[in-house]
């Protein structure tokens, strides 16, 4: 997984993305399978309006790889209990800005 | 800057040569590949990657390659226009994302441009089967505008989220525009408190199919 492609761009866009976002990886692509449909990010932001921006802003690395975005306030994540319940695992810490 | 369309193909050529029942792929230009498979005739594939797949991105490059059977749109956060899934249909090609062309695949069909999207063709099927729908239009691969006998038409967007989130009722409402329905294909899915806040502030219903077939004959 480290070695393909779409991880690198995944790492730098998270990281110049400039929001304070948590981000986790999901699914087959992070649990290292050779064959996956599809690349599981979970951001979870502490604003609505956060929510809102951070398509927008990841848009160009959603238009290059299969990327599956999801997108949730700190409350859905506890709502849902994700991060648990799907094993997320955490891609970066939040910036601290 | 973009990645050059070679390397997308070979990537996803790459990717695709790693599923079960598939003997091995090869490049055949930049934008197609073939995959070779198990006890199945070969096939071949187009590759794009647009956040709208229309009849003017698809039909230069259906054109300019060898009759193919599938075309496959990489990015997950991109739509399928009616003229894009026309266009499709019209060279008699299946059409997707990743995700589609693996269950393409996985059905072992013979000729894989038969193949067509479970989700939708459940949908569908319902919908031609209901009482109260006269006809219906698909707009976007994930819109369509159902029309009722005697009663207002319906516009409807087909999320299949295992959660759905507020961020995801907002995002269908910015990428198809105004409509009245989010149907929920899977039947596993939730709406979150924030999602079921989000659409009514959008005076959208978030339904489950059952739910969706009981609406569609309420005025």
């Amino acid at each position: 997984m480290r070695n393909d492609p779409a991880y690198h761009d995944i790492v730098d866009a998270i990281d110049t993305s400039n929001l304070s976002v948590a981000w986790y990886g999901f699914g087959s692509f992070f649990t290292g399978s050779d064959s996956f449909s599809d690349i599981d990010l979970l951001a979870v932001c502490s604003t609505v309006e956060e929510t809102s921006d951070l398509r927008t802003k990841m848009a160009p690395l959603c238009s290059e790889w299969p990327v599956h975005l999801l997108i949730m306030t700190e409350s859905e994540a506890v709502e849902t209990n994700f991060i648990k319940s799907q094993l997320c695992i955490p891609l970066i810490a939040v910036h601290d800005e | 800057m973009p990645r050059p369309p070679q390397d997308t193909t070979a990537w996803v050529a790459n990717n695709i040569a790693q599923t079960t029942d598939v003997t091995g792929t090869t490049v055949t230009s930049p934008f197609t590949f073939r995959v070779e498979r198990k006890d199945r005739p070969p096939f071949e594939v187009l590759v794009l990657s647009y956040p709208q797949v229309t009849d003017a991105v698809l039909n230069p490059l259906l054109a300019a390659a060898p009759p193919v059977s599938f075309v496959v749109n990489v990015p997950k956060d991109s739509v399928w226009t009616q003229s894009g899934i026309a266009a499709a249909h019209h060279c008699q090609c299946a059409f997707g994302g990743i995700a589609e062309l693996m269950s393409a695949i996985y059905n072992k069909l013979d000729d894989v441009s038969a193949f067509v999207k479970k989700e939708n063709a459940f949908v569908e099927r319902g919908l031609l089967q209901h009482d109260c729908v006269s006809s219906f239009d698909q707009e976007f691969d994930r819109a369509y505008m159902v029309h009722r006998l005697g009663m207002k038409s319906l516009r409807v967007v087909l999320l299949n989220e295992y959660e759905l989130t507020a961020e995801h009722v907002r995002a269908a409402r910015t990428r198809y525009g105004p409509f009245d329905i989010v149907l929920m294909t899977n039947p596993n899915g939730t709406p979150t408190k924030d999602a079921k806040e989000a659409a009514k502030g959008l005076q959208i219903a978030i339904l489950p199919w059952r739910q969706f077939l009981g609406r569609l004959g309420t005025p």
